[in-house]
């Protein structure tokens, strides 16, 4: 096998992977074996995939800071369009089928949950991200493009929140069922705190 | 079936065989929906219109569907957990500013008192509600017979504190042991109940076993489970989810529909086994009974 059918092998891989949690839950959905909340399992199991999947995004730039190892960062991009996908099915499930498209009632309850606001945040960045994630607009938005990339750091943060507010619990301080949203905003903290420069050149140097 | 207008009459319930076919064609009619809703951005059920007609929850999700974080955060995952749960013997204390503390078995407070159904809507906080056929007397009734005192202004319940088998009660983000309470006026209320089964048998351990409060028109955290304590207070006491998170569950917390005090709406609600929402309703649909217990109060600040 050459190089170069390796190398795309790895990329169907990696896609097929990511596309795996998709089809697991679309068929329990139909055959009817998601409880008896199916519509809320969905909308939470998928949320949970898209914040999965921003999160392991983070992970190849501290990895490669860390232990020099280079070949990850061409996963940045395929992981982050994947939670592209899952989130924004994520927000379809909750307008489709929870509200059945039924925009006044959806809009209520959107101006009503503030949990709702940090993720539709969240999820206009990705959607950013996902339109300039071209090579094409990489070079058409130059310094630009970096800038806008870098607010994952943003969202990514405000996904982890959106997740503990749908729990039942006290985000400050932590109280209640935040347990997860808690590892979540700790494993956040590490990846974020590895890229700040002083700090990079310090676990650089003792590698 | 008793005769209290407060509960639901049978003859409204759709028969069970019919609500299984019904629910057989609502999962088939989503599959094609949400397609067909897709293709026309078109307008599938909504949550406003005509109030459509109560069903009896199935008993099988009302045993897989738990909220008794005594055992598991996963609704799912408490039934399988009870296994180990002891439920007998069981006392109840039932003490503070009373005439007659005692100490009694829950077999006593179940043979001494006339367990009847009431059909009771529930609605949890999370945005989704059940229909439960409930076996239990009136709590007053309880209540009368130990004499509360004219000083006390509340009852408060504790639910049993025991961790090596409420594996739940390890974790160390809550407050155990899980405590609720009421005003005087609303746990006499004939709606609110001493509960001991539903659907005519014992009730399940994951629904409280072997005694719960089922109050109806609060949100169902409201309703504690597997109580050891029931206590006469003057003051208005600690409850386990306003000591977490105060700002979002107040002491009254009763179901309204214009009140988001959880960081989410609860305009609406889905029934389980229904697709589309519901219109939440003030005070879960018990107006009648119990909008003249808050006559002057703001909702609002009161929540």
């Amino acid at each position: 096998m050459n190089i170069f059918t390796l190398r795309r092998f790895d990329r169907w891989a990696v896609n097929l992977i990511c596309i795996t949690p998709a089809i697991v839950l679309g068929v329990l959905y139909v055959i009817g074996q998601l409880g008896p909340d199916p519509i809320m399992t969905l909308e939470r199991r998928t949320g949970d995939v898209a914040l999965i999947f921003l999160v392991i995004s983070l992970l190849f730039t501290p990895l490669r800071i860390v232990t020099g190892f280079n070949r990850g960062i061409k996963y940045r991009r395929i992981t982050g369009l994947w939670s592209f996908y899952y989130a924004a099915t994520h927000f379809l499930i909750f307008l489709g089928l929870d509200y059945g498209f039924d925009f006044p009632l959806a809009a209520q309850a959107i101006v009503q949950s503030q949990y709702i606001w940090f993720g539709l945040v969240a999820l206009f960045i990705l959607l950013t991200m996902a339109i300039t994630s071209t090579n094409g607009w990489k070079v058409r938005l130059r310094k630009n493009w970096r800038r806008i990339h870098r607010f994952v750091y943003l969202a990514s943060f405000l996904a982890i929140v959106h997740f503990g507010l749908t729990l039942k619990g006290n985000l400050l301080p932590i109280r209640g069922d935040e347990f997860w949203p808690l590892v979540g905003l700790i494993v956040w903290a590490v990846l974020m705190l590895i890229r700040v420069p002083p700090i990079r050149k310090l676990v650089s140097r003792l590698k | 079936m008793d005769e209290d207008p407060d509960t639901l009459l049978k003859d409204e319930i759709t028969p069970r065989q019919l609500y299984f076919s019904r629910r057989k064609f609502l999962r088939l009619s989503a599959v094609m929906g949400v397609t067909a809703a897709l293709a026309a951005c078109g307008v599938t059920p909504s949550a406003s219109g005509t109030p459509q007609p109560d069903v009896e929850t199935p008993l099988d999700t009302i045993e897989h569907y738990n909220n008794f974080y005594e055992f598991s955060t996963d609704k799912g995952a408490v039934a399988n957990l009870v296994s180990d749960f002891v439920t007998e013997p069981w006392t109840v204390e039932i003490g503070g500013l009373v005439n007659n503390p005692m100490t009694i078995t829950a077999d006593e407070i179940i043979s001494t008192y006339t367990a009847t159904e009431h059909v009771y809507r529930m609605r949890c906080v999370e945005g989704w509600s059940i229909v439960v056929p409930w076996d239990g007397f009136p709590l007053n009734q309880l209540l009368a017979a130990v004499g509360v005192k004219p000083e006390a202004k509340y009852i408060a319940f504790t639910t049993l504190l025991r961790p090596t088998q409420m594996i739940g009660q390890n974790d160390p983000f809550y407050p155990w042991p899980y405590t609720e309470g009421l005003r005087l006026d609303e746990a006499n209320n004939d709606l609110t109940l001493l509960v001991s089964g539903l659907y005519g048998d014992p009730l399940p351990k994951q629904d409280g076993a072997p005694l719960r409060i089922v109050v109806p028109w609060k949100y169902g955290f409201k309703s504690i489970k597997s109580i050891v304590k029931i206590e006469a207070v003057a003051d208005q006491p600690a409850t386990f989810w306003d000591t977490i998170a105060p700002d979002y569950y107040g002491f009254y917390s009763n179901v309204n529909p214009d009140v988001s005090h959880t960081p989410w709406s609860q305009a609406t609600e889905r029934r389980l086994g229904e697709l589309g929402r519901r219109p939440t309703l003030l005070f879960n649909g018990y107006g009648d009974q119990v909008a003249s217990l808050y006559a002057g109060m703001d909702l609002n600040t009161n929540y």
